[in-house]
């Protein structure tokens, strides 16, 4: 059994149970309602194909039309000074969603302008959206199911995934509206910088190996791996075009690895935490000089994470001065934004700003603005047994 | 009185019933959407059981109408229908079993649903990845990339913490 298979029976097992109570359903009632759909087949199939054709040709068009719109400069905002951190105030809200009651945020740009998420209309198939300033800026489907943006940058490109039809991977580029699909199928598209950057990965499932497109419609290139790497991926890439990843060598667990400008590259060194040396770290975002992740730590006890942040010039690593999930957005100031303990943190420095939230529900953090100002995510609660999510804005202003 | 074919159809579904039912339960977490899941597959299945009967694997092909009735239900927004009209419960008292399962099992429905299927198949119902892939009409890889992707967005969603606490719990 692999590492990767017995983590998941372990993480499972809970859930492990037998049905219980009388059941609710009801055969006889099944084999009525199966003899109505027989007779119904042929005639929905013929009305299936025609509604649908209908809906495309009439809704694109009203849509296209009812949200274009030029204004897509950023405005950038004035930063807040690192050098003395101060706890700033910031409040929350929630990100409309034209009423609709489930959604999710999954990107945000470094402006604080541009967030993008899925939104759970019931009945109908999942949207992509995107705010630009907490307003609603487009609300058009991404192709394919299970459909993300993973990134969105200043100018409002985004880039995302979806499955096809044939359940392969598929990348799109977001842009003025609409989705426009990159060039190879079975790539992911991972993140993009203002310059239009894309950098993700490609091949198969159990071996990737990390890509870059140079822009959104080019095609990709591989980013060279180090010898005796099986494989790799490629998960931020910053303005400068440093693009930070991981790479598996042999059956160590993966591990931080930095691709440079200037086709140099590097893996990145293994931190120490309290005198001992981490089995690997691995890196969540960039920006910058500094890159945000977790050292890991593998004993017979289970696996162990301390939030740490790398930094490339001096070549040294920090510690976060409290453990995040594994979600770790570092912004230009140095400040990084994560979920301590079941809240949503902004650490800069030694300074933990909690951010407010409903005691009752849990969060994500999925963006954090280069000036500290903006922090995005998404609420999880349960009602029922059933998950309910609201996509969520902090706005953050320091006296 | 039933015909020679619905007699088939009630003897195969009265020997897998309890089957069918443990897999939408593992699916859903829910006895209620489990039930509903079963009764929309025993729906399906009988308007196709000319069709069904012929299969390889009749198992296989209740299988996948069980898994996608519930993929198909999770995207229909299944949980919006209790969640209206009230505020959410208060959370189950930590560090007791029960929370482990809704720890998980909320973090396990953030997932995408074919994700979520994924791991539920080859983890909770013991399948094995070409089977699932069947159970999925996709590939091997597909699966394999799933299980992956689900899995990472799992671990991140439980955090290091409770990772720790439940690879520990339950070693």
């Amino acid at each position: 059994m692999s590492n990767q298979d017995d983590l998941a029976q372990r993480l499972l097992e809970p859930l492990r149970e037998e049905p219980s109570g009388r059941p609710r359903f009801d055969v006889d009632r099944a084999m009525a309602e199966g003899r109505r759909l027989r007779r119904m087949r042929r005639w929905s199939i013929t009305a299936a194909v025609s509604a649908l054709t209908l809906v495309t040709a009439g809704g694109g068009t009203a849509v296209a039309t009812a949200l274009r719109d030029d204004d897509r400069r950023p405005v950038p905002l004035p930063s807040v000074t690192a050098a003395a951190p101060k706890k700033p105030t910031c409040e929350m809200s929630t990100l409309p969603t034209d009423g609709v009651a489930k959604a999710l945020v999954t990107a945000g740009d470094p402006s604080g302008r541009y967030l993008a998420g899925r939104v759970y209309r019931p009945g109908k198939p999942v949207l992509t959206i995107v705010w630009r300033d907490g307003k609603i800026l487009s609300r058009t489907a991404m192709p394919g199911s299970d459909a993300t943006v993973t990134d969105i940058n200043s100018l409002g490109t985004g880039v995302g995934t979806s499955y096809g039809g044939d359940d392969r991977i598929r990348s799109y580029v977001y842009q003025e509206d609409k989705y426009f699909p990159m060039s190879q199928v079975g790539a992911t598209a991972q993140a993009i910088n203002d310059a239009g950057v894309v950098v993700g990965s490609a091949g198969p499932a159990e071996k990737p190996f990390p890509v870059r497109w140079p822009y959104p419609g080019g095609e990709y290139e591989r980013l060279e791996l180090p010898v005796l790497a099986t494989s790799g991926t490629a998960k931020a890439v910053d303005e400068d075009g440093t693009v930070v990843g991981t790479v598996s060598i042999g059956d160590d667990v993966e591990t931080g690895y930095l691709w440079l400008p200037g086709s140099r590259s590097m893996m990145m060194p293994l931190p120490e935490v309290d005198g001992r040396k981490a089995d690997a770290f691995w890196p969540v975002s960039i920006s910058g000089d500094l890159v945000a992740g977790r050292a890991v730590f593998d004993d017979e006890g289970g696996r162990v994470f301390a939030s740490m942040t790398y930094d490339i010039r001096a070549e040294t690593y920090d510690s976060i001065v409290t453990a995040l999930a594994s979600t770790a957005l570092v912004n230009k100031n140095g400040s990084v934004a994560g979920v301590a303990r079941r809240t949503p943190v902004i650490v800069s420095g030694t300074v933990i700003t909690r951010l407010p939230v409903d005691e009752r529900k849990e969060y994500d953090i999925e963006s954090f603005s280069d000036d500290g100002r903006v922090v995005a995510g998404s609420s999880g609660f349960t009602k029922d047994e059933k998950t309910g999510n609201e996509p969520i804005l902090w706005r953050c202003q320091t006296a | 009185m039933p015909s020679g074919s619905d007699s088939e159809y009630l003897a195969y579904v009265r020997a897998r019933l309890p089957a069918l039912r443990r897999t939408a339960l593992l699916l859903s977490g829910d006895m209620h959407q489990a039930d509903d899941v079963v009764q929309e597959t025993l729906t399906k299945l009988y308007a196709r059981w000319s069709r069904a009967a012929k299969a390889d694997n009749v198992d296989a092909y209740v299988h996948t109408i069980l898994v996608r009735a519930f993929i198909d239900d999770r995207r229909r927004g299944w949980w919006k229908v209790r969640l209206v009209g009230g505020p959410p419960d208060p959370e189950p008292a930590r560090e007791s079993p029960y929370e482990d399962r809704e720890t998980v099992r909320v973090a396990l429905r953030r997932l995408p649903p074919r994700q979520q299927a994924v791991l539920v198949l080859r983890y909770l119902c013991d399948q094995p990845v070409h089977e699932v892939a069947r159970i999925l009409g996709c590939s091997d890889g597909t699966v394999k990339s799933q299980t992956s992707h689900g899995l990472d967005r799992l671990r991140q969603l439980l955090g290091p913490t409770a990772e720790a606490a439940f690879a520990a719990r339950h070693r």
